[in-house]
């Protein structure tokens, strides 16, 4: 009980002093974070509005692999990414591997299915209705596709923030494809996983007191959205 | 030359699991003449959104035309144009998120119309339904009732020539559904508006309207067709002459009633289904004579403050038709439950309808 204790106190000690290892770590965490939710959602967004809006056969065969694709364990993914961008893959001559942007590329493929698959939720939902309503008002298409997304915002919204929030605390993708490599790819959640192994409890703890924050501010901010949602 | 027309309608759903298309509404022919107000009466599920989602252009037929002023905007790639000459106010208010005046002139912004103009125009609606002073309000912040009123704003904003409002004043208290009803008339007499309005019931809508089409089961019930399928009433008739709920008291179908001539609509072969307005049914004595009629036992009778309703069982299948009638006419005619009575059918009151 009194090394938990004490290995508390130091922990926060490592974290109000701001040591420097513990903000390097956040803050690659925090731009991989970023790039890839941005990066994610450019391509996911759209793609969710579109599969909202078309009708084709097969739809519903794809929405059930998007769905499918939402709970693939991220060292699958890790697992892929790596068989394409390692030397001997398709994409190896472009040098990703054990790169911040090879890590970027896995959390891209790990969250592109869950933002198209909220988009496509959130807009669902309020699709027929607004959209019918708008070509009642004289919408043309584009008129009324926009009046859609602009009422299904706050679920997109959400869909990105829970993208974000799923890369920031993910270990699996960023260990495989990262290769943790101090100084280059280690990012909080890899540096946990190592600092726990070579007995560093301490740093491990400092480390998921930031993560924790990190966390809770996305779930603040998740919260306000849909409290938004609720009362608009 | 009619604004809008109908010619031989269908609108249909592909039923996806079972393979097969569903008909929402058949339509044989409707004309719409300009300055019209032409109220479509039905009961839920008979097929009235789906006729006014047609008529203006929100659905395309699987089978048939739709023309506006003689011309078919589907077969002419200009069902965009023909949306914007027939705003609809839908059966479910639906407001966009933003301000009130945000959702009033929305459509306005979309037909390219500049801002401040927009925002005058959105003014004058909101003012028309009695909403003025609500332009800063949140559309969350309301009523349903002032909901209501904010999308029919919305839609008379566009001053369009043509209006097709789905119950406008569903859900609107006696005030501001009277205020709705006067407005229409209002906008029909002053700016000759053509109006196609839906009701479940017979309100105040249906009363500003002149003319009175009927939705029965996926079947649209209109006029200028052929005598014996027709069912339009006028004005003209004295009043409107309508059961109080849906309009019709009644649908049956049975072979051996269409035997008798006891409709006056001349012989017919096997069975047909008709409908029955309760109103124009009379009731006499057994074997008076004259005109043909049908012969059932009293099943009920319910005096109310100045009518009394009631229902007769016809024998073959124990169908029950029923009749509105005075006071008066009852006393006199001395009913009681089970007495053999004679139904009569006021000429036009009858309706055959299309196969199923």
């Amino acid at each position: 009980m009194g090394t938990l204790l004490q290995a508390v106190v130091e922990a926060l000690r490592l974290v109000v002093s701001l040591d420097a290892s513990v903000l390097e770590y956040a803050a690659r965490s925090l731009t991989i974070a970023l790039v890839a939710t941005l990066l994610a959602s450019l391509v996911g967004i759209p793609a969710g509005v579109w599969l909202a809006e078309v009708d084709f056969r097969g739809k519903r065969a794809v929405v059930t692999v998007l769905n499918t694709l939402l709970s693939v364990p991220t060292v699958v993914v890790g697992l892929l990414v790596y068989a394409f961008i390692s030397r001997q893959g398709p994409l190896g001559d472009l040098g990703l591997l054990f790169t911040v942007p090879g890590i970027v590329a896995g959390e891209v493929v790990l969250i592109l299915p869950l933002v198209t698959a909220f988009t496509l939720a959130a807009v669902s939902r309020v699709d027929r209705d607004v959209r019918r309503t708008a070509l009642a008002l004289g919408a043309n298409a584009s008129q009324a596709l926009q009046a859609v997304v602009r009422e299904s915002r706050f679920g997109i919204l959400a869909a990105v923030i829970a993208a974000f929030g799923r890369v920031v605390g993910e270990v699996g993708v960023a260990t495989i494809l990262g290769g943790n490599a101090d100084a280059f790819t280690r990012t909080i959640t890899t540096a946990i996983v190592l600092e726990i192994n070579m007995g560093r409890f301490e740093l491990a703890l400092a480390l998921g007191i930031v993560l924790l924050t990190l966390s809770f501010g996305i779930n603040v901010l998740l919260q306000l959205v849909q409290g938004e949602e609720r009362s608009r | 030359m009619s604004v809008l027309s109908l010619d031989r309608v269908v609108r249909c759903y592909e039923h996806r699991a079972e393979g097969h298309r569903i008909e929402a509404i058949r339509a044989t022919s409707l004309e719409v003449q300009p300055g019209e107000i032409v109220a479509v009466l039905g009961a839920n599920g008979s097929g009235k959104s789906t006729l006014l989602e047609l008529l203006s252009f929100l659905e395309r037929p699987c089978e048939g035309r739709v023309l506006l002023n003689g011309q078919d905007p589907w077969a002419e790639d200009r069902a965009l144009q023909a949306r914007r000459h027939c705003p609809a106010l839908l059966q479910k208010t639906v407001l966009f998120s933003g301000s009130v005046l945000d959702n009033v002139t929305t459509g306005l912004r979309w037909a390219g119309v500049a801002p401040a103009e927009a925002q005058q125009r959105a003014q004058q609606a909101l003012e028309a339904v009695g909403l003025s002073g609500f332009e800063r309000r949140r559309h969350v912040e309301l009523s349903g009732g002032e909901a209501r009123r904010v999308a029919l704003a919305r839609v008379l904003a566009l001053d369009s020539e043509v209006l097709v409002l789905d119950e406008p004043a569903a859900g609107l208290d006696a005030e501001s559904a009277h205020r709705v009803i006067s407005l229409i008339r209002r906008l029909n007499k002053e700016r000759g508006t053509t109006v196609i309005l839906a009701s479940h019931r017979l309100d105040r809508a249906v009363s500003l309207s002149t003319r009175v089409v009927t939705c029965i089961g996926g079947h649209l019930i209109d006029a200028n067709l052929d005598n014996h399928t027709v069912g339009t009433m006028t004005r003209a008739e004295g009043g409107w002459a309508y059961d109080d709920h849906i309009g019709w008291s009644h649908v049956f179908d049975d072979g051996s009633l269409a035997q008798d001539d006891w409709a006056g609509l001349g012989p017919r072969e096997g069975r047909v289904r008709v409908a029955v307005s309760a109103a124009r049914v009379r009731i006499r004595a057994p074997g008076e004579g004259g005109k043909p009629s049908l012969r059932g036992e009293v099943d009920s009778i319910r005096r109310e403050k100045d009518r009394a309703r009631v229902r007769v069982r016809l024998p073959p299948r124990r169908q029950k038709v029923r009749a509105s009638l005075t006071l008066d006419e009852l006393d006199q005619l001395g009913l009681a439950l089970g007495s053999t009575v004679e139904l009569v059918f006021a000429p036009g009151s009858v309706f055959v309808l299309p196969r199923r």
